[in-house]
């Protein structure tokens, strides 16, 4: 990934983490658990950009800053709980201790996710949160039967999307890479929106003004300032740094009024959080819109999941389902226990993915810290409640900018593929859906309550179109091609290159690993031409999945010799012989595999191309 | 193919534009020697519009590449790059040949 603008890291704060890790590695306390943290590493190649990655582990007061970076993005959908709240009408105290509560979950779903190993967890930096998807069934289980129902089918939802996790991994030619993208782009896109409807004060409760711009014009340019010009620590703690400077700037306007303050001086410095709500209630009524709900998340954790792994692996070319599988069952536990405790239910914060990106630090162990920071909180209101007052447009400059990250990371997916016509549809009105959902008012407004969790959200309703659209182009895809070719033809080699780009455009492959087949066989082609006398025509016969291309050249004449060995230079200029065993030499080293046969008279060159 | 040849500052550069093949390759060759023995043996050939390039293309290149080290003279390639590239790697050419990132890096390489 090359993301533009993340920082690199400098000299320096690479030689402190080093000490640090060392220091740290040889700690009779935390040697052991770090090392258990590394021994999830994946072995994949982290991409220059990123200062620290999944494994590693950066110094305590970055962990803390950092920990502490993300719980304020995370606080920002806390919003859903608080709505849901007061029109519970509860008291100022019982809203507190709710929202306790649910930083308790919050926490305890960000060490899930983060987990080294086991069956539970991305095994990423991907902190949950409490989201829309799940606002109108609360509201409608709210209306039903109160609290108790809204928690209850909180559960219900957690089971479900637990229970469908496994299946995720059957899933994978529904999910090919540009789809992969596309989701990636529309979690862009879906911060992106958020981020602006909080800059410019839409929604807010009261009109806005010239302050109110103000303070998010100068978090935004602070932090893009930083990350653009700054160097070192400025740099890479430029989120919380424009947040800071933004947070002071929105006290000395005015824009926290004093009466916030005095609200706070009401609430108990310490209280241990109460489960005092009444339990749990259930209603088949509810089923339908929890389960819809439910798959809402579980699909936007793919994409959630999806740009982790890109953001972390510069050579990444596909979606490892494994992970993702995992993921989904940490948020779907997650959510069994948002219900348990009495709260909503969540899904991977698209916003802290971008925020990781955006630093250039996607360290796992952050989600402990995340974890840890969110469970402590909780035992502390007056603390929990200062966290309500960020300033929205603090919080919408911070995500606009992350929002950037995983925009450009979701193109640059897409654009990586070959895409044909089917693909290009597939893509452009999958973004179109998504786009909709996002600035059409009313789009929604006659669909069904039960169906909203779908078409509300720009990534579900855009990832539900593209997957639906690609499983009707997938009828009649052709896997396995054909050309029939005369070798001695003088257009030869354009016939090659034409016939593996359209099925390179068909397939969705990779124009590199095209370009190597295309390669491989024009070589191959000339080399039979020259030195095999072929009679009558060569068959090449391509078949593909996501994971191999393979392509099989028979014709009939002598069998071509591969050299394992290369020949002098010499050899190559002066002797036939060299010359083509270069040429069998090249074609070797060029595909992954290659084998040579002679079968009933009909020579068979097999070559193999991972994908 | 085609080839565009120019001199500058005593060396000649020679850009070949299209795919250097068994179809190409004589032709190519043919052309870079007959520059050889009429003494312009230092030679700067760019391979920047080349989309591909076989067997045949490589020797021919080691070929001309001997021909003007015999005349005292010298073959630098610039534009080696993309699939190019990835050619002469796995062919275990790029230490045979002066590669250079430019025309003017190829015309000083030979100047010096």
């Amino acid at each position: 990934m090359s993301d533009p603008g993340t920082p690199a890291p400098g000299r320096s704060a690479r030689i402190s983490a080093k000490v640090l890790d060392r220091i740290l590695d040889n700690s009779f306390v935390l040697g052991p658990w770090l090392r258990l943290l590394r021994s999830a590493r994946p072995a994949k190649k982290k991409p220059g950009e990123l200062i620290h990655g999944v494994d590693d582990v950066p110094a305590p007061i970055a962990i803390f800053l950092l920990g502490t970076q993300h719980v304020g993005l995370l606080r920002i959908q806390l919003i859903y709980p608080l709505l849901v709240i007061q029109l519970a009408g509860l008291s100022p105290e019982a809203s507190v201790n709710m929202l306790s509560l649910a930083m308790i979950a919050l926490g305890i779903a960000a060490i899930l996710q983060s987990l080294p190993a086991g069956p539970v967890g991305s095994r990423f930096l991907c902190p949950s949160c409490h989201t829309e998807i799940f606002l109108e069934p609360s509201i409608a289980a709210l209306k039903l039967g109160g609290l108790p129902l809204v928690f209850g089918m909180t559960m219900v939802a957690g089971a479900v999307q637990s229970a469908l996790s496994p299946m995720l991994r059957r899933v994978r030619p529904l999910l090919p890479p540009e789809i992969g993208g596309l989701v990636v782009f529309f979690v862009g896109t879906s911060v992106a929106a958020i981020g602006c409807r909080y800059i410019m004060g839409v929604g807010a409760r009261e009109p806005v003004g010239r302050d109110y711009w103000l303070v998010g014009a100068l978090t935004l340019a602070t932090t893009v300032g930083l990350n653009v010009w700054g160097k070192g620590p400025a740099r890479v703690y430029c989120t919380i740094i424009g947040m800071a400077i933004g947070y002071a700037a929105a006290v000395a306007t005015g824009l926290l009024p004093m009466e916030h303050y005095r609200m706070l001086s009401q609430l108990s410095f310490f209280a241990v959080p109460r489960l005092d709500y009444g339990g749990w209630s259930f209603s088949p009524a509810m089923l339908a819109p929890f389960a819809i709900a439910a798959l809402a998340v579980t699909l936007k954790g793919i994409g959630d999941v999806t740009a982790c792994q890109r953001i972390n692996d510069a050579e990444w070319v596909r979606a490892e389902m494994g992970s993702i599988s995992r993921g989904s069952l940490a948020n779907g536990l997650g959510n069994v226990l948002a219900g348990l405790v009495g709260s909503l239910g969540l899904s991977p914060s698209t916003a802290n993915i971008g925020l990781q990106a955006a630093t250039g630090v996607s360290s796992r162990v952050i989600g402990f810290a995340i974890g840890g920071i969110l469970i402590v909180l909780a035992f502390f209101p007056s603390l929990t409640g200062s966290l309500i007052l960020m300033p929205r447009p603090v919080m919408g400059a911070a995500l606009l900018f992350s929002s950037c990250f995983v925009l450009i990371s979701g193109l640059q997916t897409i654009t990586s593929r070959m895409l044909d016509a089917r693909r290009t549809i597939v893509i452009g009105l999958a973004i179109a859906s998504g786009v909709a959902a996002e600035i059409v008012p009313g789009f929604a407004a006659d669909i069904p309550a039960g169906l909203q969790p779908i078409v509300s959200s720009s990534i579900v309703l855009g990832t539900v179109a593209a997957l639906l659209l690609n499983g009707i182009f997938r009828l009649g895809q052709r896997q396995r091609v054909t050309l029939p070719l005369d070798a001695a033809a003088p257009d030869a080699a354009a016939q090659v290159d034409e016939f593996f780009a359209g099925a390179g455009r068909e397939w969705g492959a990779r124009p590199d690993v095209m370009v190597r087949v295309s390669f491989g066989i024009n070589q191959a082609i000339e080399t039979i031409r020259e030195n095999c006398e072929p009679e009558g025509p060569v068959t090449v016969e391509a078949r593909f999945d996501e994971f191999n291309l393979d392509v099989k050249i028979a014709y009939r004449g002598a069998p071509l010799e591969l050299s394992d060995e290369r020949p002098t230079d010499r050899e190559i200029m002066e002797t036939e012989d060299g010359y083509r065993r270069l040429a069998g030499f090249l074609l070797r080293r060029n595909a992954d595999r290659v084998r040579t046969s002679v079968k009933d008279g009909t020579s068979i060159l097999e070559f193999h191309f991972e994908h | 193919m085609k080839l565009v040849e120019e001199t500058a500052e005593g060396v000649t550069v020679v850009e070949a534009y299209g795919r250097l093949d068994s179809t190409t390759a004589k032709e190519f060759g043919d052309r870079l020697i007959a520059l050889v023995q009429a003494g312009r043996a230092s030679i700067v050939l760019d391979l920047k519009n080349i989309a591909y390039i076989s067997s045949a293309g490589f020797r021919v290149l080691l070929i001309a590449n001997r021909a003007t080290a015999e005349k005292q003279g010298k073959l630098a390639l610039c534009g080696v790059i993309g699939e190019v590239r990835r050619l002469f790697e796995i062919g275990s050419f790029t230490e045979q040949f002066l590669i250079c990132q430019t025309q003017a890096d190829g015309i000083g390489k030979l100047r010096q």
